[in-house]
This record gives structure tokens, sequence and C-alpha cells, in this order.
């Protein structure tokens, strides 16, 4: 199953996605959850410290380019987990898709 | 399985050729104005093909604002997976910096939550896999993502 969780700004995706994940991996799913929004904050709705959050190496220019579309990958996702995933709780792999920030901007 | 939690803007979504989530969630609070975006983002799915578009109603309330979301379903042709009541449960979770499972795995909302889980499998026609896609796979708020459990 592919999910994609859409809608307005703060009717509740993250909260959804975040409670879902954790109840589908609990069935015995193998569950990974892609923070799709620049502004991570499924790490916190999944139960992970935003210490840990930080630990995690943002994506880097050589892995992402950026496209009129859009950001592209220039990996595999398995490749890319290998690297920028963590473990949250109940099994659930994390992997935040937060672009490097741009030189002088953070 | 894979669950892509994306941005709110809607250009993102639009722009999304490469989204080929098999299953699109479009949340909807039971208000107007999140009842209309609901709607154009059902139009935009229904472009991008899913086999399965769905509505999930959160902070509901009551009967009443339910029912403003069966409707717009109706009318759209499509089914309500999931209805989450509005749970203070969460605003205090977050307070407390915690999951919501965590904080209260009794809290109404996940109890809606877990029957949306287990309507989503229920209902689940997958049998690819779940492939993991390659190089170029479009990110944000447009990813072409798999991997299956
Ligand atoms: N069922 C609910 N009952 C009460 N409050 C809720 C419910 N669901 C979500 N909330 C609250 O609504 C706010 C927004 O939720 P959330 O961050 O999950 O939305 P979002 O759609 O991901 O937002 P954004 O568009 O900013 O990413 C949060 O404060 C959250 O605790
Ligand atoms: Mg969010």
């Amino acid at each position: 199953m592919k999910l994609a969780v859409v809608g307005k700004g703060g009717v509740g995706k993250t909260s959804i996605s975040g409670t879902l994940a954790r109840l589908l991996a609990r069935r015995g799913h193998r569950v990974l959850a892609v923070d799709g929004d620049p502004n991570p904050t499924l790490a916190l709705s999944l139960g992970v410290s935003p210490a840990r959050m930080e630990s995690m190496p943002a994506l880097s220019s050589e892995l992402v380019e950026r496209t009129d579309e859009g950001y592209r990958l220039t990996r595999t996702l398995e490749e890319l987990c290998a690297s920028h995933s963590l473990q949250a709780p109940d099994g659930v792999t994390l992997l935040a898709m937060r672009p490097a920030q741009q030189a002088g901007t953070g | 399985m894979c669950i892509l939690d994306v941005e709110a803007s809607l250009e993102h979504f639009s722009q999304s050729k490469a989204l080929h989530a098999d299953t699109m969630l479009v949340v909807v609070e039971p208000y107007f104005r999140s009842l209309e975006t609901g709607r154009r983002m059902v139009g935009l799915g229904k472009q991008l093909a899913p086999e399965r578009l769905v509505l999930v109603a959160n902070k509901v309330r009551d009967e009443r604002e339910l029912k403003a979301v069966e409707q717009l379903a109706a009318s759209e042709g499509i089914a309500v997976a999931g209805a989450v009541p509005y749970d203070e449960r969460l605003l205090d979770a977050e307070r407390a910096d915690s999951a919501l499972l965590d904080f209260d795995p009794h809290a109404p909302a996940v109890t809606a939550i877990e029957e949306l889980a287990r309507e989503l499998l229920a209902t689940d026609g997958d049998s690819d896999g779940g492939v993991m896609p390659g190089r170029g796979a479009l990110v944000r708020g447009a990813a072409e993502l798999g991997r299956d459990g």
C-alpha cells in the first residue's frame, strides 16, 4: 500500500499519518513513513524526539536536485533509507525528505 | 507499505505527476472552507487516478458535522474511510511533547484511527508487492514511493 495523506493546512494530516503508521506497524506491516513537508513534524507525531531528528542528516545536494517540478531524488529510496532514516516506535521507519538548507538561509 | 505526509499547498500537489500513491486519503474538517478545499483536492486526486481515493473526516464534533463530510463524499462518488472525533488529547499530547499513542493509547482519536487502519487493510487491493522507486523519483509532496509489508 502506498498511501498519500493530503488536505488543507492544519486539518490533521500529520497527526493522522503518524498514528496510522504506528498502528499499521503494530499489525505486523513493514511501514515506511515519509515526511514530505519541508517543515518536518511527522517525527513528533510518531514519537521521535526532536533531538534524534536533528541527528539525522538533511538530504545533501548530491542526493536531491532541484527541478522545475520539485525536488528529484538521485538515489533510490532504498539507498536513501540506508543513510537518512531512523527507527521510530513500533518499528516504523521514518524518512525525512528534508532538503538541505540553501546556503545563507539557515 | 508507505505513508506519505505531504505539505499542505495545492500547488505541489497539482504538479505532482509522479505521485503514484495507490491510496490517497483526503483529510477534511467538517467546516465549509475545509470541505471546499477537500473538494478541489478530490478533483486533483481524480486526475492522478490512484486506485483508491477516499475522504477522512477529522475533528468531528457531532453527527451533523459527519453528515456534511458524507454529503461531500456522496456528491464526489467516493467513500468516507474514517471519521476521527475532535479530541483534546491530541492537544494535550502535543503540549507534553509526546505522540498521541504514547500519551493516551485509549484516546477516542486513536480508536478511530485504528478503525481507519482496519478499513484500509480490508479494502486494500495491492498485489504488486511495493516496488521501490528508481532514481529520479520526485520528492516533496510528489514522491513516487514504495515499500511493502
Ligand atoms: N481529531 C483532532 N482533534 C483535535 N485536534 C486535532 C485533531 N487532529 C489534529 N488536531 C490538532 O490540529 C492541529 C493540526 O494538526 P496537524 O499538524 O496534524 O495538521 P496538518 O494537516 O499536518 O497541518 P500542516 O498542514 O501544517 O502540516 C494540531 O494542533 C493537532 O493537535
Ligand atoms: Mg503536517
